[in-house]
């Protein structure tokens, strides 16, 4: 049964609302270097309380840890319900590094509307941190829409291409659209969890909570059904072949700092574990679902990486080829064994790294050249030795070199998929040389060769405030890369725990419906409890 | 201490490497002697190595095992057997020698070192990997430096359009058509050379993760998986092959052997050394390792496969070797050439063939690497490597001639080099089985004579061009110790085999008295396994 563990004060709560606070303060103030100064402070600030929380966090548990909850709309069961488990907790820190990272890297490039600019940053970090940690359906709903405004703002009013305000509202309309779907697969859950609460006499009659709704059974025709709905939602955001058309331009659009945001924080395919996955393993382990799911993924990877080969400018490769790495991270989730779980959890946070690492770097280039462009470039490692070696480490940790963090990430996902099906894994490798053959020979173009005439003489290497950025990021890629038990531990738990879920599901996912008439209730245990739902959890447990 | 002296070997060039980011490139002195004590540490550490190897006690030796990760049964689990001793022995002469070759190198100094010993370190640690990740992981590693070395300080090839298209017209394979590469071009090697190996690596990655999951055993241990796992049928041939091709497509075997005279060609000096010498021996290796260790009957009965090729690479790559007018393709054709001499020996599943083929592997190593030296320090002189425009050089460089002489001796086999003993013991190995094969080698070796002599003529005799009176001489030390390194073993092993003789046997023995369920014949050399048990005592007790 999940456990639940709280904490000595509400610290997930800080670290939603903490952004939003400084989001407040920089809007009362008036001197731009204030401005910057306190959304540094604030960012800061939250990374230290993210490293509470990674220092007070207990590995190898699948325990739900420093959960808060609180009743917020009772009539609908809907509960303010954060806690944050082995799957989230990462993401949890991944996101407050990157802002730091970006603020540090807005620091002089965003010159104009810099009030709203650090205020879009910080309301965004807040809805993003409130993905990660939201236990409840709503909640999570609540914050999942309400990220779509600071960055739509942010592609339209800070982008640099002249395509933002297309890019901006494809980006809105897009993932609305997904939104809608999932929402109806939300209160389809929930209604199933109504059924069942009336059928049983339990209380709460209805509940969003993932908890609640993790204890109740749902027949299978349903749960395929949710699980396209939500699957919708997802697919959208993540963004999945084919659904991804909006992200080459939104990336390419919109300001560095969002491409960081965008490329680097996995929403979609966090929800696939998050919520997809341990809510609907009978549907999750159906065939048909997993080989369409795989096989997208496939499609995703080699598309990706083919289309990002003849790419000249570096930012929209860039787009292309982290759609390619989501077909990675959907093919190691829909593996559904232990390694390929882990793998594409281990992915997800590289990739917050590496291809966010690659948008700072197209930054850097972005700022001295007003160009990612090939033509822009040519030779430029001899007149930018520091910006092209981290450029290199940085590109072959995404094309998984050993040693860095991409390797261990996509050995696992590949392990794990052969493990599953082989088939899949054999063409998924490939997609490794086209990683390979695209970055290198973007790199090789514009890095190595005689200089360019079309180059300055006049364009600098990195400044300190860019060294930060780039050193920070290949300390985590290494560490990663080398010794990966810490963040592997973190999150064993809980992977074990849904692996263990799903394993339950999958030889019974055609018998559910009949058990489901044979359920009965234990009458005895007072309904809505946390010691009721434990009961249900071990009395299934016992019947499966 | 003698318990970690693989640890010093493998990890002297990493610290070496790492080392050398924090001195600045403006001492280029600095910069040589860090790398030189590196390589030396490791150099040193390998003879104490190979002398404290004990040939009676075989199996395993000098076993480090640290677990990486528990769950996927991955382990950093090293140790030498008789087959990885001489190969880790040839990459540190190699590693050592390279570093004073490459002495002169004035463009970016500290990364060259740096990306040079990372190559080196790398292909050490497949050499003493005994666990499938690591010896993937190392493998891997030793792809990218290559590609910067090539890419960065590596030569195009001026030649290369006349030999292969005397109308000038370009002539691009695919390789250069997809990347719009001048064939010629550096550039074009690099690519060619990076996207062959990562596409043979991720071959064989296949293999090796099918190895994992068929396995039933969830290890990749090579030990664990030699005593347990047994495959047969289909899939366990297919897994075979996938290991076979993935590796022999860097030994390289024709018709996978394209991309290797045109990396030689293109890399600067101590990188060819270090890619003829024991880069393309990882191929071998890792065939032996995997293939004859783990899958001993299907080795039996698919080897042919490699007696076939091989008649095709001595005698194909002869031939070119004969036509080719740029001394560094002669050597990589050459080089190609030889390896199927190495793939014979290890077809004949013959003690004597396949202990051959290990010191084969070693004494080309040798050879090859004081070829591509001496190549190396002509064209620095000259800047061409056209053989049409040299001749004469014996005037101006009367000792680079004198060793390229005996270079020559070493490559074609004559007695007074290790060279012969090798070559010798393949054909009387390989007669029983393959006759006509031994016929197709021998000649080879009529032909490796004619172009050997051909480029030797074309480079030192014959009337000098004006163009050349400024070239040196090898004068100095620093330029003179590697060649006589090199050579002092080569010559050395002949008259003092019998150490050497021993530790391949202790590695062949087991591996081939598995596969062809054949006892050894009586050692004919007790007496001497006996003496070289009490020198491996000795070192041992010294060294205590």
């Amino acid at each position: 049964m999940m456990q639940e563990l709280t904490y000595a004060f509400p610290i997930l709560s800080w670290l939603v609302f903490l952004p939003l606070i400084g989001a407040l303060i920089i809007w009362v103030q008036e001197d731009q270097d204030l401005m910057r100064k306190s959304a540094l402070g604030v960012s800061g600030l939250q990374l230290a309380l993210a490293a509470l929380v990674f220092k007070d966090f207990v590995p190898e548990s699948p325990a739900m840890q420093f959960t808060e909850r609180l009743a917020w709309i009772p009539a609908l069961g809907i509960n303010y319900h954060l806690a944050v488990d082995g799957i989230s907790v990462l993401f949890v820190g991944l996101t407050a590094f990157l802002t730091l990272l970006v603020v540090l890297y807005s620091w002089d490039t965003v010159r104009i509307r810099i009030k709203e600019y650090y205020i879009a940053l910080l309301v965004l970090e807040t809805t993003i941190v409130g993905i990660f940690v939201s236990l409840d359906l709503i909640l999570f709903f609540v914050f999942w829409e309400l990220m779509l405004i600071p960055s739509y703002f942010l592609i339209k009013l800070w982008g640099g291409g002249a395509e933002r305000q297309y890019a901006a509202l494809k980006y809105v309309l897009y993932t609305l659209l997904g939104s809608v779907f999932m929402l109806v697969g939300i209160v389809l859950l929930d209604l199933n969890y109504h059924d069942w609460a009336v059928a049983h006499a339990i209380q709460p009659a209805y509940s969003f909570d993932f908890l609640d709704l993790l204890a109740v059974p749902i027949p299978v025709d349903q749960q395929l059904l949710i699980f396209w709905l939500i699957f919708l939602g997802l697919a959208f955001k993540a963004p999945m072949f084919p659904f991804h058309t909006w992200l080459p331009d939104a990336l390419v659009e919109g300001p560095i700092g969002m491409s960081v945001v965008l490329a680097g924080l996995k929403l979609g395919t966090y929800g696939f574990m998050r919520f997809s996955l341990p809510l609907l393993p009978d549907a999750a382990t159906d065939s048909h679902v997993v080989m369409t799911l795989m096989t997208l993924a496939l499609v995703g990877i080699l598309y990706g990486a083919i289309v990002a080969l003849i790419q000249p400018d570096f930012r929209r490769l860039l787009a292309f080829s982290s759609i390619s790495h989501l077909g990675f991270v959907v093919l190691g989730i829909f593996a559904l064994n232990f390694q390929g779980l882990q793998g594409s959890l281990l992915t997800m946070i590289n990739l917050g790294f590496s291809t966010a690492g690659l948008f700072f770097i197209a930054g850097f280039l972005y700022v001295r050249r007003h160009s990612t462009d090939l033509s822009a470039f040519g030779g430029a490692a001899k007149q930018v030795p520091l910006l092209a070696t981290f450029l290199l480490i940085i590109g072959l940790a995404s094309i998984g070199l050993p040693g860095t963090n991409g390797f261990v990430g996509e050995f696992l996902i590949l392990l794990g998929t052969f493990q599953a099906y082989w088939l899949f894994g054999v063409f998924a490798v490939t997609g490794v040389i086209f990683g390979a053959a695209y970055f290198l020979w973007y790199y090789e173009r514009a890095m190595f060769g005689p200089l360019s005439p079309n180059l300055p003489r006049t364009i600098t290497d990195l400044n300190a405030r860019e060294m930060i950025i780039a050193v920070s990021l290949c300390v985590m890629i290494f560490w990663i890369g080398l010794y990966p038990s810490p963040f592997l531990r973190m999150m064993n738990g809980s992977v074990a725990a849904l692996v263990e879920r799903l394993e339950r599901a999958a030889p019974t996912a055609a018998s559910t419906r009949a058990l489901n008439v044979k359920r009965e209730t234990s009458d005895d245990i007072r309904p809505g409890t946390s010691s009721h739902v434990s009961r249900l959890m071990s009395h299934e447990k016992a019947r499966l | 201490m003698l318990g970690y002296i693989l640890l010093i070997i493998l990890f002297a060039p990493f610290l070496g490497a790492i080392g050398l980011i924090f001195i600045p490139n403006r001492q280029a002195l600095q910069v040589r002697l860090v790398a030189a004590l590196s390589a030396g540490i490791c150099f040193v550490a390998a003879w104490i190595m190979f002398f404290a190897f004990d040939p009676v006690k075989g199996g395993y030796q000098f076993v480090q095992r640290y677990e990486w990760s528990k769950e996927l049964g991955i382990a950093f689990y090293l140790g030498v057997d008789g087959v990885g001793v001489p190969l880790v022995l040839a990459s540190a002469i190699l590693l050592f020698a390279g570093i004073f070759i490459s002495w002169h190198i004035k463009d970016r100094t500290k990364e060259f070192y740096i990306f040079l010993l990372i190559l080196a370190a790398a292909t050490i640690g497949v050499f003493m990997s005994l666990d499938l990740f690591f010896l993937y992981f190392f493998y891997e590693m030793s792809v990218i430096p290559m590609y910067l070395l090539l890419g960065v300080w590596g030569s195009h090839t001026k030649g290369y359009l006349a030999m292969t298209d005397p109308e000038g017209l370009k002539q691009r394979d695919s390789v250069g058509f997809i990347f719009n590469f001048a064939s010629n071009s550096k550039e074009y090697a690099a690519m060619k050379l990076t996207l062959f190996l990562s596409a043979g690596a991720v071959v064989a990655l296949m293999g090796i993760l099918l190895i994992y999951k068929l396995s039933g055993l969830n290890t990749f241990d090579i030990v664990a998986l030699k005593q347990q796992a047994h495959f047969e049928g289909p899939v366990g041939t297919l897994i075979w092959l996938l290991i076979f091709f993935g590796f022999a497509s860097i030994a390289p075997i024709w018709p996978l052997h394209s991309w290797s005279p045109v990396g030689h060609a293109a890399a600067p000096a101590a990188t060819s050394m270090l890619h003829a010498g024991v880069l393309m021996k990882l191929g071998h290796f890792s065939i032996i390792r995997i293939c004859y260790e783990i899958m001993p009957d299907l080795t039996r009965q698919l080897m042919p496969i490699a007696a076939v090729l091989c008649i095709f690479s001595i005698i194909y790559g002869g031939l070119v070797a004969f036509y080719a007018k740029d001394t560094k393709y002669v050597i990589g054709y050459s080089s190609s050439s030889h390896m199927g001499y190495v793939f014979l020996g290890m077809a004949a599943l013959d003690y004597i063939s396949l202990s051959g083929a290990v010191l084969y592997m070693f004494a080309h190593a040798l050879a090859t690497g004081m070829l591509f030296a001496m190549a190396g320090w002509v064209y620095d002189q000259t800047h061409t490597r056209h053989i049409p425009d040299l001749g004469g050089l014996i005037n101006r460089m009367p000792f680079v001639s004198g060793c390229f002489i005996v270079a020559c001796m070493a490559s074609i086999g004559m007695p007074g080099t290790v060279n012969f003993i090798a070559e010798v013991m393949i054909l009387v190995g390989a007669w029983h089985k393959y006759p006509f094969q031994v016929f197709v080698a021998v000649v080879g070796i009529v032909l490796t004579m004619g172009y050997l002599f051909r480029m030797m003529r074309g480079l030192f005799y014959g009337p000098m061009d004006e163009h050349y009176a400024h070239a040196h001489d090898a004068v100095s030390m620093v330029d003179r110790f590697p060649l006589l390194l090199m050579i002092a073993c080569s010559i050395g092993f002949f008259f003092f085999p019998f150490h050497f003789y021993e530790v391949v046997r202790a590695g062949v023995d087991p591996l081939i008295a598995r596969i062809t369920e054949v006892v050894p014949i009586a050692q004919n050399s007790g007496q001497l396994s006996a003496v070289s048990g009490q020198l491996a005592e000795g070192v041992q007790k010294a060294l205590h």
